[in-house]
Formats: structure tokens, sequence, C-alpha cells
């Protein structure tokens, strides 16, 4: 159980689409104001649980651990990212805790272990499908969010379960969106279709030459076409701004087009 | 001579397609010891609040400063979304761009119009927010504020003014608005 552990947090950590988070520690032994700090950061964590104020905690918990490097803190990281439903983040941290702190008490290590296989398994998977080979024209987004690109097809994502945007982009095609809700755990496949942008109109083949007037005629005359081409220009232009006239134009500087 | 005739049938044809909407949304103080930003957002038709609102022409993010500040936005409607709802969300961030720790469970208000657009007209409507909700599990200040977070302020058709002078609480006659 222990090996396989092990194996499939190597697998986690070393998996290039998603990097697996971390929190930095101190290198040496902390000084003495740092561990006075990190306690007090620490109580202030365990008090905002108290109250429900989680995302508070979880500041604390992490500035405690950046402090001191007390895996009592690091486990209070991973607690309330799990409280806070950001599971992948859950996980990643369960994985440091077991990872990096071999020493664990017995009792602790066991609930991380434990913690650490029901967030592994809450953790949901975006894998998208039929992308073009890696380049540095396609552009993917998650949620707003450039990924990176390692180049493995499929390409995975791991997120957190709830609402996630997927944007695909190229040049000369048309971007490619998605939209899903996940559930805890949940795998989902997108099959990419990048459509190219419509291309410009050809321009039209030349018309058949019209007969050849007969000589003298009005429609041989150049003067003729002049007028009727400044006739045409300037009633198109009248055209457009007669038009715009007629439409209302925004009150305010900021302009919101739902 | 066909195209000069085709340019004043288009000329003749010419007449407003789009309407406005003139929003005014009084944000309120921060009453806050850290900084807080409006985050507003517009669309229209039935979208869940509770959504991520994706897209959309983006309206600037306002800093509260420690008095109410009004932020104009025209909302432009068109034949496509002229009887649609518009829904506004108002969202109260620590960040500007709300990404920041908690900004998931930002504060935020609500606001649905029943009817907004009339081709060819501007209306107008002032939202005011009185203070920024308290969330639970937030440092908030004791809470003070009456306005609840996710709370849903719904504004029927007849209290969007536009088309008729003075003021007024009303802009329908017999149901129907003054620029149907």
């Amino acid at each position: 159980m222990a090996a396989l552990l092990a194996a499939s947090m190597l697998l986690a950590v070393s998996s290039p689409a998603f990097a697996a988070h971390t929190w930095a520690a101190p290198a040496g032994e902390p000084s003495s104001s740092a561990v006075q700090e990190a306690k007090a950061l620490y109580v202030a964590g365990n008090r905002a649980v108290e109250q429900g104020r989680w995302s508070d905690a979880l500041v604390d918990f992490e500035k405690s651990y950046a402090l001191s490097g007390v895996p009592a803190a690091l486990f209070n990281v991973a607690t309330a990212l799990r409280a806070l439903g950001r599971h992948v983040e859950s996980r990643d941290a369960f994985a440091q805790l077991l990872e990096r702190h071999k020493k664990l008490d017995p009792d602790v290590k066991q609930q991380a272990e434990k913690m650490y296989a029901e967030e592994k398994a809450r953790v949901a998977s975006l894998v998208v499908a039929d992308l073009p080979s890696k380049s540095a024209d396609l552009k993917i987004s998650l949620d707003g969010k450039t990924q990176n690109d390692p180049g493995e097809r499929p390409l995975a994502f791991e997120v957190d379960a709830g609402k996630h945007a997927l944007r695909v982009e190229e040049s000369q095609s048309k971007p490619f969106t998605w939209e899903g809700t996940f559930g805890d755990g949940e795998k989902k496949q997108v099959a990419v279709k990048l459509v190219p942008e419509d291309k410009p109109v050809p321009a039209p083949a030349p018309a058949p030459k019209p007969e050849e007037p007969k000589s003298g005629s009005v429609w041989s005359s150049p003067i003729f076409w002049t007028v009727v081409g400044v006739v045409v220009v300037g009633a198109a232009t009248g055209a457009y701004f007669y038009d715009r006239s007629k439409q209302l134009e925004p009150g305010s500087g900021t302009v919101v087009k739902p | 001579m066909r195209p000069l005739l085709l340019a004043l049938v288009v000329a003749g044809s010419g007449c407003a397609r789009n309407a406005y909407l003139e929003l005014q949304v009084d944000l309120p103080p921060n009453d806050r010891p850290d900084a807080r930003f409006a985050v507003v957002q517009v669309v229209a038709g039935e979208v869940p609040f509770k959504d991520q609102w994706a897209g959309g022409d983006p309206i600037p993010v306002v800093k509260l400063s420690s008095n109410p500040t009004p932020l104009r936005v025209s909302v432009e409607g068109n034949g496509e979304n002229e009887t649609k709802p518009i829904l506004v969300k108002a969202r109260f961030c620590k960040d500007a761009s709300c990404t920041a720790l908690g900004d998931d469970v930002a504060p935020q208000v609500w606001l649905r119009i029943d009817r907004a657009f009339y081709i060819g007209q501007r209306t107008s409507f002032t939202w005011k927010i009185g203070c920024v909700p308290n969330v639970v599990g937030q440092t908030d200040p004791p809470p003070t504020c009456d306005v609840a977070q996710e709370s849903l302020t719904t504004v029927p058709k007849c209290k969007v003014a536009g088309c008729r002078s003075g003021v007024t609480s009303e802009y329908c006659a017999g149901g129907k608005h003054f620029c149907e």
C-alpha cells in the first residue's frame, strides 16, 4: 500500500500537463523569532477555522509553514484546502507532507494517508483530445488562464469539481470554446474542433466583354461614367451618414453590448 | 443607374435599430480595512446568477472609496435582446481581477430588469447598493450591512425610466410602457 501510494504520488508530481503545487519551507533551522511568529499564525489559523473562516485560516497556515517548516502547519494547509473544495491542491499538500516529513506521528501519518487517498479520488479530469501538435501558434486556456502545453496528446488537466471553461486558439482558425460542470472525481473528454476562419471571397471572374458600343453613343463617353460614379459615391456616402444619424449614441463612455 | 437606386433605397429606409439603457450603479462605500473592488457584469437573457459569467464587454473595475461611487454604463440593446431581461451582477472582490484568496466567495448582489430596451428609445435606471454585504466565513467587520449576500433586486419594466419627462415612480400607463 505504501509503495503504491508513493508511486501514485510520484506520478502526480511528475505529470507534465499540470505541475504539482508545492509549499515552501525554510531551508535550515528557523530562527526563534520566526518560530514565535509561526506559532502565532498557527493559533490564529485555528481560531479562524473555529469561526468557519477557512480562506483566512489557509493564509495563516501557509505563512506558518513557510516560516517554520512544521508538518502540523502543512497538515492544516491541506485540510483547509480540502474544506474549501480545492482538492487538487489539497492532494498535493498531503503528498508533500507524506513525502517530505517522514517522521510524522503514526496517527497523523495514517490520517494524512487516508485524506490523501480521498482527495486524490475527488480530483476531476478534463481530457482534451484532437488538439493540433504543439506549436507557438497554439494557445490553450482553462478558466481564463493560459496553460502550459507539454505536447502530450491527448492533453489532460486536473480540475476541482465545479464549472470550467476551455478555450483553444490557433491563428487561421476560429477559437474553440467549451464549458462543462464536473462532479468529484469525474472525468470528461472534449474533442477539439478547430474550424478555419472564413476565407475572403475570391474576386468574381471578369464579366464577358460587352458588345462594343457604336461610336458616338453616350455609353462610351468617359464624362458620362465619371458623372455616374460621382453621383453613386455621393449617394452612398449620404446614405451611410443618414443611417448613422438615425442610430442612438451612448450616453456614457462605457458601452456594453450584452 | 441601379447602384444609385439602391443607395437611395438604403438611405430612405434608415431608422434606429438600437436602444440604450443608461444604467447607473451607485456603488457603496468601503467600510472594510482592506481594499475592495467592484466588478460589475451585464448579460441579457436567462442566465443563472450563480454561474460564472464569461465574455462580454468589459466594464471598468471600480476601487471602492470611503464615499459612494457612481458607475455609469450605457447598455446597448438591439432587435435580438430587446425583450430579454437584463441581468447585472456586482461583486466586491479583494483584487481587481477577482482572483485573490477568498474572492471565489466574494460578496455579491444581483439585479434583474424585466425589460430595459425599446428600439430607438433611451431608457435609464439607477441601482443603489447601500453597503457591501457580509459573507459568512470571511473576515468582515461586525455585520452592519442590511443588504443580504446574493440578494436579488427585480425591476419591473414600469420602473425603468424613459419616454416620459419629469420624475415619476411609474413609466407605464395601463400596463404599457411609455416607450412601447
